[in-house]
Parts: C-alpha cells; sequence; structure tokens
C-alpha cells in the first residue's frame, strides 16, 4: 500500500511552494495489459528521486506520463501546481519540465550545436512579426542562444564536436548531447531516463558530477536508473516499482537492503 | 593462452564516412574458447568495431578473418553462414513477431531439415522462451527480450558470438542472469566477444580485455591485471581515487 505523500517537514504537497512534478492514482492500461497501476509519485523541489524496478515494471510508461508523451487512462499529473492531465509534452516543458530518453534520437544530419539549439523555448525569432519589427532583438537572442548552447556543450564534454553531424556521436555522447538540449530549456525539473545506461564509467563520473552540480543549482531531478551506485551517489530518496505499482521507498541504503526489493529487483548484484 | 585464433584483425580502418574513420587501425585476435570484452571511453569506437567485423560498417582498410577465411569483404549473412553471429545493442527482436517466428526468421538461413530440430534445441537452453513461444517480442521483458536476441543469434551455432552491451537498460538482477547465461554458452565451446560499459559484470565473466582509445587498442590484458593498474582502472574503468574496482 503506497503511503499518503507528504513532504519532508510533514507539509502536504499542495503547499505554498507546489513540487514541480506530482502526480496521483495513475493508471495507463496498454490493451489488456495495466502498465502504471494506481501510481501516485511527488518530485519535491530540489531533490534527486530515483525510481527503480525490474524490467517491464512500469518506469518508463511513468516518465511518459509525467513527461506528456502518453495520456494516462486515469489519475493526474500536475507540474509546478498546475494540473496538466491532458497537457502534451510541449505545454509540461514550457512550464519546465524537461526529459530524456533511454535511447536517444539526436537530429541525425543536424550538427551537434544545432541539436542543443532545437532545445531552446520562447525564443522572439519563433515569430514571423518579430523578425520584421524587432530584428534587433531577434539577433541579439540568437547570439545569446548560440553562447548559452556552446557553454552548455562545453558542460557536457562535447564542444570538440559541435560541427559535427549527430549520426556520428557514440551512444553515451549522444545521452551527453539530450542531457545539453534538455538545459538549453531551463527546466526546474528534469526527468532522465536511465542516464547510465550505454556510459563508459569513467564518462559516468563525469554525469554524476554534472547531476549533482544542476541539483546544487536548485534543479530537482527525476531519474529512472539500474545502475544502483549511481542512484546511491545521487538520489536522497528512492521509489521502487514492481508490475505497474509501487512496492516500496527510502534511502538508497536502505531500500538495497530490503527482501523484497533484493527478490523482485536486486537478486545477488548488490 | 595457446589455442587457436577463431578471429583476428588487422589494420581494420572502419567507418561510416570515408574520409571519417571511427576505427583507426587495430590489431586483434580472438583464440577458441576465449570470452573478450572490450571496453574504453565512450566514442572510442567499440561499437563500430564489432558492427565493422560483423559486417554492418563499411571497411576501409584492413581485413578479418575467421579461421582461415577471409570475411572482410563479406556482407553480414554472408558471415553468419560462416559461423559469425552478431546481436545489436537495439532493435535485436522483430517487436511486433511472436517468440517462434522470431526464432523461424532467424533459422531460415539453414536448411529446411534443420531448422526445426535447431528451434527444439534453443527452446531447451531457453525453457522462458518456450513457455511463452506464441507472445509477441514487443511484449517481453528486456530481461526476456534480451535472452530471445542471444537465441536468435545461437540459432545457426556459431562458433563466434558478438555482442553490442547486452547489458544495457537491464535490471541488475537480470544483468547477473545474462552475464550467467553468456558464460555457459562460452563454457559450451562459443568463443564471444563482448562489448559493455557494465565494466564490473563483463571482467567478472571475461578472460581476458581490451581497451580502444580514439579507434586505436591501447591496452589489453587479463581482467585482473588491467583493474590492479591503478592509471588505467582510473582512466577508463571509473575507479575513483582511493576506491579498487574489483571484477
Amino acid at each position: 500500500m503506497q503511503p499518503a505523500i507528504s513532504n519532508p517537514d510533514g507539509s502536504t504537497t499542495n503547499s505554498l511552494s507546489p513540487a514541480p512534478v506530482e502526480a496521483h492514482g495513475l493508471v495507463k492500461v496498454f490493451g489488456g495489459l495495466r502498465a502504471v497501476d494506481d501510481m501516485s509519485i511527488v518530485l519535491r523541489k530540489g531533490e534527486v528521486l530515483g525510481v527503480i524496478g525490474p524490467n517491464g515494471a512500469g518506469k518508463s510508461t511513468l516518465f511518459n506520463l509525467l513527461a506528456g508523451s502518453v495520456r494516462p487512462t486515469t489519475g493526474t499529473v500536475h507540474i509546478a501546481g498546475k494540473d496538466l492531465t491532458r497537457a502534451g509534452a510541449d505545454r509540461r516543458i514550457a512550464l519546465g519540465v524537461g526529459r530524456t530518453f533511454q535511447i536517444p534520437r539526436p537530429f541525425a544530419e543536424m550538427t551537434v550545436l544545432e541539436n542543443v539549439l532545437t532545445g531552446g523555448q520562447h525564443q522572439a525569432g519563433e515569430r514571423i512579426w518579430m523578425n520584421i519589427l524587432r530584428p534587433d532583438r531577434v539577433a541579439a537572442e540568437e547570439r545569446a542562444s548560440l553562447d548559452k548552447a556552446r557553454s552548455l556543450l562545453d558542460f557536457v564534454t562535447l564542444s570538440a564536436l559541435e560541427g559535427e553531424p549527430a549520426r556520428v556521436l557514440s551512444g553515451g555522447q549522444r545521452k551527453l548531447l539530450e542531457l545539453a538540449r534538455v538545459l538549453m530549456a531551463d527546466p526546474q525539473a528534469i526527468l532522465l531516463d536511465e542516464p547510465a545506461a550505454g556510459v563508459n564509467p569513467t564518462l559516468l563520473e563525469l554525469i554524476i558530477d554534472r547531476l549533482l552540480e544542476l541539483n546544487a543549482r536548485g534543479k530537482s531531478i527525476l531519474l529512472i536508473e539500474h545502475n544502483m551506485e549511481a542512484v546511491a551517489r545521487l538520489c536522497g530518496r528512492v521509489v521502487v516499482m514492481a508490475a505497474g505499482r509501487y512496492l516500496t521507498e527510502g534511502a538508497p541504503a536502505d531500500v538495497a537492503r530490503d527482501p523484497t526489493v533484493i527478490d523482485a529487483y536486486l537478486g545477488g548484484a548488490v | 593462452m595457446t589455442s587457436a585464433i577463431v578471429l583476428a584483425t588487422s589494420g581494420l580502418v572502419a567507418g561510416y564516412e570515408r574520409d571519417l574513420p571511427i576505427v583507426r587501425g587495430i590489431d586483434f585476435s580472438l583464440h577458441a574458447g576465449e570470452l573478450v570484452v572490450i571496453l574504453g571511453p565512450n566514442g572510442a569506437g567499440k561499437s563500430t568495431f564489432v558492427k565493422a567485423i560483423a559486417g554492418l560498417v563499411p571497411v576501409h582498410a584492413g581485413t578479418t578473418m575467421l579461421g582461415e577465411i577471409d570475411v572482410t569483404a563479406l556482407p553480414a549473412d554472408e558471415k553468419i553462414r560462416h559461423g559469425l553471429a552478431f546481436v545489436p545493442q537495439t532493435e535485436n527482436v522483430f517487436a511486433t513477431l511472436s517468440i517462434k517466428d522470431n526464432l523461424l526468421v532467424a533459422a531460415d538461413i539453414l536448411p529446411k531439415d534443420l531448422r526445426n530440430r535447431r528451434i527444439a534445441e534453443i527452446y531447451a537452453m531457453f525453457p522462458d522462451l518456450a513457455d511463452r513461444t506464441s507472445r509477441r517480442a514487443g511484449q517481453l521483458s528486456g530481461g526476456q527480450r534480451q535472452m530471445l536476441a542471444i537465441a536468435r543469434a545461437l540459432i545457426v551455432e556459431p562458433s563466434v558470438l558478438i555482442l553490442d552491451e547486452p547489458s544495457a537498460g537491464l535490471s541488475p538482477k537480470i544483468v547477473a542472469e545474462v552475464f550467467a547465461r553468456l558464460r555457459s554458452i562460452n563454457r559450451a565451446g562459443v568463443s564471444i566477444i563482448l562489448v559493455e560499459q557494465n565494466v564490473k559484470a563483463a571482467l567478472a565473466v571475461a578472460d581476458r580485455a581490451v581497451i580502444l582509445v580514439e579507434g586505436r587498442l591501447r591496452h589489453e590484458g587479463t581482467a585482473a591485471g588491467l583493474t590492479e593498474d591503478p592509471i588505467i582502472a582510473e582512466l577508463y574503468l571509473g575507479a575513483r581515487p582511493n576506491r579498487a574496482l574489483t571484477p
């Protein structure tokens, strides 16, 4: 049974400072399969929250429901306090929730830099009349966007590849590119689907450092991850799912000792 | 290692475009019965290297020998006929087909009278697949899907099996099962090349590891030998200072 959700200080989640992401009673049915079955989850402001569970537990579907890629059969999703249950991913990004995918698919023929630039939001140049009436402002914004994209590529150590087409990137480099593209939108909350999968251990150290740095700057992070060492270093709290449902939650070390989690998920691997 | 060489590359140069080689002259050999893991930083060319061996990436120079046969220029399906099987990291099963149909497609390369016998043998090796033979591959869990991908590769009884990150996206419990299964396949006589980022799990089953950096083979040795070198462990294997990396 999933416990009632409250903040660490005991306040409710609908307090003055709304949670970046909050979902209640989510159900998603595909044909005869209840991929997500009565899940509630709250990403608190400023936390790094992990979601773990066996393959097929419904983690990625939960992510899709939170990010707006998939509509729930029942249940609600609030983003920054607003009910966006029926809104698409574009509105959720506009309200500050960005996401990455388990298998990144960059625009293969665009350069690495251009891929990052596609993440920009609310740019004056998107409106035709601004290009006519305020070309100076559009040009200034474009320069600022370029500077920002380059600085993000520097942040994820891809600067040397900025002019290469994205198709030449390896799997791990695509993960980094996707992180940079999401950051281009200035999200307050970031949903990361397996940031460590397919990433070399040395590069993973960099990614962990960068995510901790982003969190220290105030970004809230929700991540699905199978690499328990990364989970332990990043997350203050972990929610465990199995068969579409909430199994348990707690600090990573406590969850890793939980016999039900060991049986369902970890086996003898930890 | 004194056993025969079952696969060798010499000066292999490969990449999607001729003027942008990703693999830049790799000499590598795999001995009979060996399980070798290929490690290295992201972008080092690991996946491109094994795809080039499998015939899925253009080779611009060098050779790939499978035993005594030069298979460099052979298309991927011809390499399979010669006993070289490859399991890609993603899109390695037909999601809309049943388990049985996935195996039948893989078996199509075999003589007709052999197909059903091989599928029966595969089911004996993978009872989990036999239990749900009409289930669509797209409905399988990540672990079951990876087992089906491996089963499809084994149907031709390859002498060399190459896998590109078989543990990616799998839960810790299933990763342990997949690696245990690979070890048993290896002990049954199949030589294996494994590209992996899950260094600990891979080194625990590997006989030998090679490290690629910028398209070149930079280091090789036993799993224990590489992890005991603190510089290699820190630079390429993710060990942090003052923290041992044990296979």
